[in-house]
């Protein structure tokens, strides 16, 4: 595959930066194929490249536009980064790209059945923690809670690369997928809550 | 023709609590600024009643006449305001005012700000550094702890700027430490960088690859250092001695030489299982006489040791990497030399740390690098720093949402958007903060400014706030409000305690006397060198006229007398002095060697030189 990554950035004739309207997304900038898993070598290596090609102290330039321009370049390469570094970034990036491909609208507010009614209990147990401050109890919770959203995440993931590898997509399976990652939102906040009870300790 | 500006040089500084220390990129490789001496410029200023100033060794070395007008540690004090720190204060010799927006201290009847005394010291490292090279060096990168917040590292500009330097970059110690290591090495992997220094710790993680450091995590306390091993010797010595602390809280003398008899022994325990202690103060009505053990000094500092493990533990999380992970652990600063301490990072990392740099130089060494990676002379090496300390802004009910979150690489922008609570709200007030806590109280705040929009029902106008950080650091927050496309914009150059006036007038007060300042250097360098001439000649007249011609000590004795009238007056002309003391040189340097030959007969057949 022919891989054009720095011309995302750098004008390859005059060999400056160059600076779009819009940001390329976060896979074009890095020339890596849109999909959840990823080859993370190869990332790293292509991002130390386009660090030693945009950053600002590699280019000493008079001219404020100039400067401008290259800080705005280095900060996409560094934010483009971290965001494909993110899963939950990439995943939905992903869902939504992939539904505005296919013309597809799921309910970004649904959570799967069971769910809702387990985390109902959950928060009702925080409430009473947050008054007892019981501190295993809250470990045990904060690991329960990381170990799942891992696996949301990894199932998500595993889903969307399916889509991606097929041509046609179904729209129950991706209200699925995106029901599932309301969940990995859901996780985080109570491990926001978690951490900061666990904070008062 | 216009100079080229890249090619001038950019001098590596590294402007420590305790010891201050500049070094330049030569032939290759970066080398301490050296004139026949370690380099090092302690950070101490005292103020002399005629106005003078003296800086680092000439400072300690008169600190005991003037204890009260004797400031050091300055550094501890940037950012910092007179309520914040409150009791800490009593330990020190030197007075300190303010209030909870200000903090200065009190010598020879002025109020001087903590950056002037910093700004002191670097006049001191500039005009070193021009001795040394032999030329004018205005280009700077100056280190700062880590932790230090953009109150402190503005500050730490400002004082840089009233020394008539350019700041070129702030860079974080740990990781101007890690540039020095890392070619040093010349090894890829993930570095710990421990460093703890006078006044300041800091922990960095980083990783080393194809040339490019990128700063994964950075930890600190900004108000941890070798300082409070001193004052906790000084405690443990007060205990020994059986005197109450509240016996110094008035008494500058004896505060300050505890202090640095402390310093003294805390070196030597590096090294030492025991130390005598004698201090003799009878000024002081103090007295102590006895030892201190290494196992003592140990027991007093164990518990700040943990609270730097602490941090470690915190930066290792945010790096994302696990204790095994990390291949290499260095340590940086002086007080990294304290056994405990290498011991218990020696633990805590389960890894022997690499001490193959000398800890006080590393920092200078590193910026030195960026200096020169910044001046074009070095491609291979790439710097990738991070936001040390969240950025956010204030939200409903004193809350703060963050925008940009510590340990994100630089430059970098990110965007939130943001809406009103009330309907008609004509205006948004964005109150820009720094730091990881959750209240606005519990943040540093760096400035507001006003958006103005036209009324709408609340919740309904779009406000999209971009927070922009270039490779300086530097923060810049721009706001869009999409329906009526207002616009507003700041540079965040957060206020540091001092009104914006007082702040030019530091920076131009100072730019103006730099250059009287050295000349008034130059002036009193060679009142006292005639003064000496003219005492050692006196002595010897007599001899003079056995020796030499009666004409030639007449000539003698001539400018000898215009030397004395020119010091009586007081004379201020540099050529005046000049000539006198040239003059007197070379009139009274054949009686020197004469001198020198009599005495030695004169010992070889026996008789004392003392009379000569």
């Amino acid at each position: 595959m022919e891989l054009t990554f720095r011309s995302c950035l750098l004008d390859e004739q005059t060999g400056k930066l160059q600076l779009k309207t819009q940001r390329p997304d976060v896979f074009d900038v890095f020339g890596l194929k849109h999909a959840y898993s990823y080859d993370s070598d190869l990332l790293e290596e292509r991002y130390l490249e386009l660090s030693k090609l945009t950053h600002p102290d590699h280019h000493r330039v008079a001219d404020e536009e100039s400067k401008q321009r290259t800080i705005k370049i280095s900060a996409w390469v560094n934010q483009s980064y971290k965001e494909l570094k993110d899963s939950l970034f990439r995943a939905e990036f992903l869902l939504n790209m992939i539904e505005k491909d296919n013309g597809l609208k799921t309910d970004s507010k649904k959570l799967p059945g069971t769910f809702l009614m387990d985390m109902l209990e959950l928060q009702e147990e925080l409430e009473i923690l947050a008054v007892k401050l019981d501190e295993s109890r809250l470990e045990e919770i904060e690991y329960q809670a990381e170990k799942f959203r891992k696996r949301s995440l990894k199932e998500v993931g595993e889903g969307l690369d399916l889509c991606l590898s097929r041509s046609t997509v179904d729209e129950d399976f991706m209200q699925e997928l995106r029901s599932q990652l309301n969940t990995v939102r859901y996780y985080d906040r109570i491990l926001g809550t978690v951490e900061e009870l666990l904070d008062k300790i | 023709m216009k100079k080229d500006k890249s090619v001038e040089p950019i001098l590596g500084i590294d402007l420590g609590t305790t010891n201050s220390l500049a070094a330049l990129f030569e032939d290759d490789q970066a080398k301490i600024l050296k004139n026949n001496d370690d380099g090092i410029v302690p950070s101490v200023v005292t103020y002399l009643e005629n106005g003078e100033v003296l800086v680092g060794r000439e400072a300690l070395a008169n600190f005991s006449e003037n204890p009260e007008n004797t400031v050091y540690s300055a550094k501890r004090f940037f950012g910092k305001t007179y309520t914040e720190l409150g009791e800490k204060l009593d330990r020190l010799p030197f007075q300190v005012l303010g209030d909870d927006s200000s903090l200065k201290f009190k010598v020879r009847g002025r109020e001087v700000a903590p950056l002037e005394v910093s700004a002191e010291v670097l006049r001191n490292i500039r005009e070193r550094a021009t001795e040394i090279t032999g030329q004018s060096l205005k280009r700077a990168v100056i280190t700062v702890p880590a932790y230090f917040d953009d109150t402190q590292r503005q500050e730490t500009r400002i004082a840089a700027k009233a020394a008539g330097f350019e700041v070129e970059r702030i860079i974080n110690e740990p990781t101007a430490a890690a540039l020095a290591y890392g070619i040093d090495l010349q090894k890829e992997g993930k570095i710990a960088v421990y460093d703890l220094g006078g006044g300041t710790f800091d922990i960095s993680i980083l990783e080393l690859k194809e040339g490019i450091f990128k700063v994964l995590a950075t930890r600190g306390d900004t108000f941890l250092g070798g300082d409070d091993f001193d004052h906790a010797l000084v405690d443990l010595i007060l205990e020994k001695a059986n005197v109450e602390e509240t016996k110094i809280i008035n008494n500058s003398a004896l505060k300050i030489a505890l202090k640095f008899a402390a310093e003294e022994v805390k070196k030597r325990l590096s090294d030492k299982i025991e130390v005598p202690l004698s201090i003799k103060l009878p000024e002081q009505n103090f007295s102590y006489e006895g030892k201190i053990t290494r196992s003592e000094f140990e027991q007093s500092i164990r518990a700040l040791v943990k609270r730097s493990l602490r941090s470690c533990k915190t930066a290792l999380k945010d790096s994302g990497l696990s204790d095994d992970e990390i291949t290499q652990v260095v340590l940086v600063g002086g007080s990294t030399r304290v056994p405990l301490v290498r011991e218990m990072v020696q633990d805590y990392f389960e890894k022997k740390p690499y001490v193959g740099l000398n800890p006080d130089e590393v920092v200078a060494l590193g910026a030195a690098v960026q200096g020169q990676i910044l001046s074009g002379g070095k491609r291979d090496v790439l710097l990738l720093d991070v936001v040390p300390l969240s950025l956010g802004l204030e939200t409903l009910g004193g809350a703060v949402t963050k925008v940009l979150l510590r340990n994100t690489t630089i430059p970098v922008s990110a965007t939130e958007d943001f809406t009103t609570s009330v309907d008609n709200q004509t205006g948004i007030v964005l109150h820009v903060l720094q730091g990881e806590r959750e209240l606005v109280e519990d943040c540093r705040s760096l400035g507001r400014f006003n958006v103005k929009v036209p009324p709408m029902p609340a919740g309904l106008p779009k406000l999209k706030v971009t927070f922009m950080v270039d490779e300086n650091g530097m923060l810049r927050v721009d706001a869009f409000e999409e329906r009526s496309s207002q616009k507003a914009s700041i540079e965040i150059a957060p206020t540091i305690g001092l009104s914006h006036t007082e702040m030019e007038r530091i920076v131009e007060d100072s730019i103006e006397n730099a250059m009287d300042d050295f000349q008034l250097r130059m002036v009193v360098e060679l009142r006292n060198k005639a003064e000496r001439i003219v005492v050692a000649t006196e002595r010897v007249y007599d001899k003079a006229y056995q020796l030499m011609s009666r004409e030639h000590v007449d000539e003698i004795k001539v400018w000898v007398a215009k030397a004395k009238e020119a010091l009586q007056r007081g004379e201020k002309n540099q050529a005046v002095l000049e000539e006198i003391v040239d003059h007197l040189g070379d009139l009274t340097r054949p009686l020197a060697d004469l001198l020198f030959n009599q005495a030695t007969t004169e010992a070889l057949v026996g008789k004392t030189v003392a009379d000569v």
